[in-house]
This record gives structure tokens, sequence and C-alpha cells, in this order.
């Protein structure tokens, strides 16, 4: 079990220390929360109507872009020893995906910490509730991200791809529209968008009033969130697996 | 038997993007390389860019799996027990793998948990490569703000950490200066004295190489001529003569058939391999001097070693 752990933990700790000795990092991480209460919180009525898409989208992209540090520690060749290690492949998948969840959740947290300091949480949310949601989207969108950032060459591609896929994800989750606003052939597109799930379990999280204009039950979306982070997880450690070329450059 | 390498045969698959000049067929990498390491002491693999040393270095790594052939380390076969492998093995690649973010106690920490290191072993360990690498003073610092002399050395101690029979070192000395390069050497002796490690280097520098116990001739793929650097230049045996002219093919062809000549011509230099150096210049100085503009005669160095192995000049 020490041949799992060991490893394992390196690496978790290892990204955890590069974030904090990275101050532009640490900074985005602290700040944005802030940015968002001060800015939006203040500033627009039907606030809770974005609430948990602004959620949603933190802890998403925080946890994306953390899976870009396989794109560094490629380029800065430190890929390589992790690679002719013993390590089994799948203690970098897991450590980086642990990481990678447990800074976009704390800054969920961060984030939900604030609403209640500024009394703005409302009295039905439930923060248990809160960061299961959180962690599942952490870590389902760390290892989306690993296996992109193993596939693609450069950041820049890393970037390109992120925006194809993540945003349409994103923006069709009904964070800007809901489902009943929707043409229908677009409610199917959404219904089969897992980041839907995770903006319903979210606006339940919160409290927010769910009507029948939502029609996803409560379990469904346990379901989908569930199943779609166990998917991604198999799929970085089995993506991680192969011998790539690409990787030893 | 610490390393074993049977006929290895790498390919590279063939460029598949427009424009690049794309050849049916790429030469092989590696076509059939062959030799064993049975001691503990230190083998420089000496070749000039492209010979294919990063390609095998890939394939005793673990790496990339060859094609054909077989290689194995401490007993362990690559291709069936790569993670054993891994164990008894020691890589430092030619681009420096550690995070400059972190100090060199943090990065060798990082390194032994890799190989299920930890604790008090760990820290013993750490402290123990430090001291056969000078880097006590240097742990808590920065990688970045190393020099790229420390951060080699570093690299060294990092490989060292889980104590492996074979240490594989990729061109440790490229972009290093002088003083570094001498600096690293003179560590790289002391721990194979002090360890018995088994090291291989790779290196494109003939005086480098020349430090080594032994060495191995990588030319297209194969390896040409191994053997102990002294003992192959005093095969070699006499002198060579190379001699500049404006008719060098047909100064070859004259000294050709002489016995215990071995002539080659090289655009406008005749290369002469001869018992007696000093005796044909001044042969040749009254018979041919219209045709010379320039002699040199010195005793055979790496350099006409691997000529003579290759038929091909040294050029890194």
């Amino acid at each position: 079990m020490n041949a799992f752990w060991v490893p394992t933990s390196a690496v978790f700790q290892r990204d955890l220390l590069r974030f904090w000795r990275e101050r532009s990092r640490v900074a985005g991480f602290a700040l944005t929360p802030v940015v968002f209460w001060v800015l939006v919180g203040s500033g627009y009525s039907n606030f809770e109507r974005f609430l948990p898409g602004a959620l949603v989208l933190t802890v998403m992209f925080s946890a994306i872009f953390s899976a870009m540090s396989l794109i560094e520690d490629r380029k800065e060749g430190f890929l390589l020893s992790m690679l002719a290690s013993p390590a089994p492949r799948i203690t970098i998948a897991v450590g980086k995906i642990a990481s990678g969840s447990l800074i976009a959740v704390a800054q969920a947290m961060l984030f939900l910490l604030l609403a209640t300091v500024g009394g703005t949480l409302y009295p039905d949310a439930s923060l248990a509730v809160l960061f299961a949601v959180c962690l599942l989207i952490a870590a389902a969108f760390t290892a989306a991200g690993l296996v992109i950032a193993w596939l693609v060459a450069s950041s820049q591609g890393f970037h390109a791809v992120i925006n194809l896929i993540f945003m349409p994800l994103w923006m069709l989750s009904g964070a800007i529209f809901t489902l009943t606003e929707a043409q229908p052939w677009l409610r199917y597109l959404m219904l089969a968008n897992p980041v839907t799930y995770a903006q319903e379990a979210m606006a339940r999280g919160l409290g927010l009033p769910v009507s029948a204009s939502h029609p996803v039950g409560a379990i469904t979306t346990w379901v989908v969130l569930t199943v779609t982070a166990i998917a991604t997880l198999v799929a970085s450690v089995r993506v991680l697996a192969r011998r790539s070329e690409r990787n030893l450059t | 038997m610490i390393v074993d390498v049977e006929n290895l045969v790498y390919r590279y698959p063939p460029p598949s993007a427009r424009g690049e000049r794309a050849e049916a067929v790429p030469k092989p990498a590696l076509n059939g390389v062959t030799f064993s390491i049975a001691e503990p002491r230190l083998t420089a693999l000496l070749g000039p860019n492209g010979s294919g040393k990063s390609t095998l270095f890939r394939i005793l790594a673990t790496l990339l799996s060859p094609q054909a052939g077989r290689a194995s380390i401490g007993g362990l076969d690559l291709a069936c027990q790569p993670m054993e492998a891994r164990r008894a093995l020691g890589v430092v690649f030619q681009e420096s793998s550690l995070d400059r973010r972190l100090t060199v106690r943090e990065n060798l920490s990082f390194a032994g948990q890799l190989y299920g290191m930890q604790g008090a072993h760990l820290a013993q360990r750490i402290q123990q490569t430090a001291t056969q690498l000078d880097l006590q003073q240097r742990l808590d610092h920065l990688v970045s703000t190393l020099s790229g002399g420390w951060r080699r050395r570093a690299e060294i101690a990092r490989c060292l950490l889980h104590q492996p029979q074979f240490l594989l070192l990729d061109e440790p000395t490229a972009g290093l200066d002088p003083l570094a390069r001498a600096d690293l050497w003179r560590h790289l002796r002391r721990l194979q004295d002090a360890e018995g490690v088994a090291v291989l280097v790779s290196t494109h520098f003939l005086d480098e190489a020349a430090l080594c116990d032994w060495l191995l001739i990588l030319h297209e793929g194969r390896i040409a001529i191994e053997g102990a650097p002294a003992a192959l230049c005093h095969e070699l045996g006499g002198e060579v003569v190379e001699i500049v002219s404006h008719r060098a093919n047909e100064l070859g062809a004259l000294l050709a058939p002489r016995a215990g000549f071995h002539v080659a011509v090289v655009d406008d230099v005749v290369r002469v391999e001869c018992p007696n150096g000093p005796a044909l210049i001044s042969s040749l100085s009254m018979s041919h001097a219209d045709w010379i503009r320039e002699m040199r005669v010195h005793r055979p160095t790496l350099a006409d070693v691997y000529f003579h192995a290759t038929g091909v000049l040294f050029r890194p």
C-alpha cells in the first residue's frame, strides 16, 4: 500500500507547495470570490439567479486549470523523472486530482464563507451538500483537465481545447438561461450536459427554490454527477498509463 | 551482469506532418545495439548528435520500448519487469528534471517518495547523498537560484537516493562551463569509487570519454567499437599523419598499397595510420614536396580511434 500512498501524497504535496509559492496564483485564488461578492453581489439585484452558475464556473475552471501543471511539468522536464520512477502512473493522476480538487473546493468554500459573513447565504442552504457538489465537480474537471493536458502539445493548445469544450458546457448548463427558456432541441443538449446537473445540484445546495421549471430530480442529479466524476477519473488514469512519445521530449 | 543489451532496434515513426520531408522509411535510430556492463565501472557512450544516444538512454530508462532486441538491468528484463528494473536504475536526463520552485531538499524528498522512501530513512539518505556531492550548504536553496553545476549535482544526488546499481547520465555536462565540467567528472569518479555503482555516461566530448574506464562508440545506431580508451589508442599503434594536399586523391592512391598503412582521404586531407610517422613525413617532403601544403603527425587519439572504427571524422 505504501507503494501507492507515499508517491501519491508526494505528488499532492508538491503541487500544493508550488501553488503556495506562486503569489499570483494565491492572489487569484483569494481575491476572485472577494471581487465577485463586492462587485456583483452589491451591484445587481437578481443575483441568486446567477449564483449557482458563478459557483460552478469558479470550481470548474479552478479545477481544469490546475491540470495545466502537467503541461508545465512536461515542459520543464520534471515529468520525465516521474515517468522513469517505479511509482505507478495512477499515483501521478490521483495526486494531481487530489491537489487540484482541494484548491478548487477551498476556493468555493471561501466564496461561500464570504456569502455567509455578508449575510447573503439563504436560510435553506446546506454547506454539507454544497461541499459534496463542489468536490464532485472539482474531481471530475481536474481529471478531465489532466486528460486534455496529457494529449495536447502546449498550454496554448490546452486553452484552445478548454474554450472549445468547457465554455459551451457551462453556457448550456442553465447558468445563463434555464432549461424551459431553451428551444426543445437545445433542451435535449442541455439535458445531456453533465454541467447542467452540477448547476442544479448547486442551486439545491444553496437552498434556492427549485421550481417546476427545473425538471431534473435530486436523485438523477447526484447519480449523473457521481457517474461523471468516476468516468473522468477512470479516463484520466487510463490515459496517463499510456506510453506517449510526446511526453518524452 | 549489471547491464545486458542485445540487438536493440528502434525506428521512430515517420513524420506525418505535411511540409516535413517525409522519407518512406526513416533510418532506424538504433540498428542492432549490443553491449554489456559486467563490472561497476565508469563507462562512456560516445557519439555525435543524432547517433542514437538519447534513444538508447530512453530505452534503458524504460521510457521507450525497442521494436526488436532485449535489454536488462541487474538481471531484470526491461520489457517484462520494468518497475523492478527502475528500482535498480538511476537516470539523469539531459534536460533538468528538478522542480525549480522547490528547494534541493524538497526535490530530493519528492524523488525519494516516488521510490516509496519516507521518514527517517529518507532524511538520512538525503543527508548522505548531499554529503557525497558536497551539497550540504545548498540543501535549502531554491533550485532556481543555483548555477548549472550545482543543479547537475543535485540531480545526481536525486538519482542516488534509492541506491541504484546502475546510474545512467545523458550528457550531464551539456551547457556547463569548463570548471563545472571538471568538477562534475571529479564527483562522478569519486562516486563510482566509493559506491561501486556502475555508471554509463553519454557524451560528445572526446576529452570526457578519455576519462572513463571503458568506452562504447555509437555510430549509425550500432556500437562501432568498445574498449578501454587508452588500450583503444594503443591498439591503433604507430602514428597518424595528416597531409593537406591539393592532390589528395592521387597521394592517397600512392600511399595506400604500402605495408602497414591505413589510408583515407577526407576532402583535401590524406589521413595515414602508419608505423612510423616522422619517417613518412621526411620521405614525402623529399619526393612530393610540391603536392603538399601541410603535414602533421601525432600519436593516435580517441578521434583517430573513432575514425578508424567508423570511417568518418568525429564531429560533435
